[in-house]
């Protein structure tokens, strides 16, 4: 997935859509999809796991059109 | 315990690796302001990710965050993970900050809106608005260092003792060589803070009988804190009102946001994120085990931001490793420190006194003067009372919140005005120092941050509707945009 921040507005709205998305997943999911069930387990931690992997390759992508 | 002396010999040794670093970066100075607080934006992207990195996860990780989780659990990752997620920024601002400081010359990201909006109040109120809740901020690294070199020693190491030996290493690797000898001591220091703790958390884990066993006595003997809300920590307002104001770290804190102008090239910057993107996910981590291994080492804390020095005196850590790992968080302490009076000297020099070009030598000095007022005055505050290390810290990213919208106005909206800037930044302060200092409004209370978010949008937006922009306010949006697209950054 590459989000093309670098080639227009476009790209940029996709690029804080993905953004905004994925860190209100960061909120709601935990409070009130995988955590808040009175069942703990690892779940949370596997779930932020994933949140910190997907941060990282939105990153990535939003850097990738940039040149030098 | 550890022996005071054995932690002064360790601390000895570290001084003079740094010391001959800030030497070594102090030849290449070329007695100019920008080499002085930008190291001329030649940094690498390794040195620059390293130093953002050891400036932006302070003694607040292993101190604070440990804590947190200690007290609280799960939720401490996910606050953490937030504020890691506020890096998505660097993305949108990074080149555009990078490339206004290289067309226009600016030092500090105060002069910057300064130039944006065509008033040097604005640039004014961004400075003092940083010095103001920078130095809780600077306090904090201070009184973290005395918590945790008087906790392990038993109180031989006395609290004025510990925070002078942090105060006297920022200060050391600050006022001869500005900039380079910040990032490069940075650099180095980032490599001991993870080293350290990644050995340190490796050996703890060992000791409560490797990763399987550590996971399931948590599992069992503590499942609540893997859970959110968790013990009591972690309600959805507590979450909110610590995240909120931390995701835009990255813009809201000028020791960072700096790190934006210097860099040599887009090629650097975006190798700098990857370094600070690996550096964070790396130490979040590694700081919420180290809480959680905490928890079932030293279950009975009153007070959960001692979690780290109870580790080190548990006999779980061997004594050459727990040093190393005293020497890692003294170095997240000072990086941040030695960073932040730096930027607050460029800003004194050059927002509140005006020095501009052709004025190096008194910038520098002012510089200075300013660093050694700045640590003098956390050191003096951090000794007064440690045990607020949470409440500070967390209140000066909610008072630094106010200036996100004039930065976020500068370079996407062009009817922002100089007026809607200043109402925001002045009503903004005003109401985060009123909530927090005169109302009584916890920094674990979501309406301090949201209202004052909240209010200064409202009065940028409103302020810049009700006014007009000045004839000097430079269009960053139209003037940028050209070179945006040569970097492939439309």
């Amino acid at each position: 997935m590459r989000m093309e921040v670098g080639h227009g507005m476009n790209g940029l709205g996709v690029y804080l859509a993905v953004a905004g998305l994925l860190i209100a997943a960061g909120v709601v999911l935990p409070y009130f999809v995988i955590g808040g069930g009175g069942a703990p387990g690892f779940g949370l931690v596997l779930f932020w796991l994933g949140f910190a992997g997907a941060v990282i390759a939105l990153i990535a992508s939003g850097v990738s059109g940039w040149r030098r | 315990m550890i022996p005071a002396g054995m932690i002064w010999a360790a601390v000895a040794l570290f001084a003079v690796f740094g010391g001959v670093i800030a030497i070594a970066a102090m030849r290449a100075n070329t007695g100019t302001a920008n080499d002085y607080y930008l190291g001329s934006s030649a940094l690498g992207g390794a040195v620059a990710g390293l130093s953002y990195a050891a400036t932006t996860y302070s003694a607040f990780m292993l101190i604070v965050l440990t804590g947190l989780t200690y007290r609280g659990g799960i939720g401490a990752l996910g606050f953490e993970l937030i504020y890691f997620s506020g890096l998505t920024l660097l993305v949108i601002f990074g080149p555009r900050f990078w490339l206004a400081a290289k067309r226009w010359g600016f030092i500090t990201p105060s002069e910057m809106l300064s130039a944006r909006y065509g008033s040097q109040t604005v640039g004014r109120l961004a400075a003092l608005i940083a010095l103001v809740f920078l130095m809780p901020y600077c306090t904090t690294q201070l009184a973290g260092i005395g918590l945790l070199l008087s906790g392990v020693t038993g109180g031989a190491i006395t609290l004025p003792v510990a925070v002078a030996t942090g105060a006297g290493l920022a200060l050391l690797w600050t006022l001869f060589a500005g900039l380079r000898s910040v990032a490069w001591t940075d650099a180095a220091q980032a490599a001991v803070m993870l080293v350290s703790a990644l050995l340190a958390v490796g050996f703890v884990i060992a000791h409560l009988g490797g990763p399987s066993a550590f996971a399931q006595r948590i599992g069992s003997e503590h499942a609540a804190w893997l859970d959110m809300p968790g013990p009591g920590l972690w309600s959805l307002p507590t979450f909110l009102a610590l995240a909120l104001p931390w995701f835009f770290f990255a813009l809201s804190n000028p020791q960072v946001s700096q790190r934006m102008f210097v860099v040599s090239d887009l090629g650097a910057m975006r190798r700098m994120i990857f370094w600070v993107l690996g550096f964070g996910v790396i130490f979040t981590f590694i700081s919420v085990i180290w809480g959680f291994a905490a928890l079932l080492i030293a279950p009975d804390l009153d007070n959960p931001a001692g979690a780290t020095p109870a580790l080190l005196g548990s006999g779980a850590v061997p004594l050459p490793i727990g040093l190393l790992l005293i020497l890692g968080i003294l170095s997240a302490a000072v990086s941040t420190l030695d960073s932040i009076s730096l930027t607050l000297g460029a800003m004194v020099a050059r927002d509140l006194l005006g020095k501009r070009e052709g004025q190096d030598g008194a910038q520098i000095l002012i510089g200075r003067v300013t660093v050694i007022l700045v640590v003098l005055f956390a050191s003096v505050f951090a000794l007064r009372d440690a045990q607020i290390v949470s409440q500070l810290a967390a209140l000066s990213a909610a008072g630094l919140v106010v200036t996100v919208p004039a930065i976020i106005g500068a370079f996407f909206w062009r009817r922002g005005t100089a007026a809607g800037a200043i109402a925001s930044l002045i009503g903004g302060a005003a109401l985060a120092i009123w909530m927090s200092m005169i109302a009584g409004v916890s920094v674990f209370d979501p309406r301090l941050a949201g209202s004052v978010i909240g209010v200064a949008t409202l009065l940028f937006v409103g302020g810049s509707l009700l006014s007009t922009p000045r004839r000097n306010a430079i269009d960053f949006k139209s003037e940028l945009a050209a070179p945006l697209a040569a970097h492939g950054v439309r």
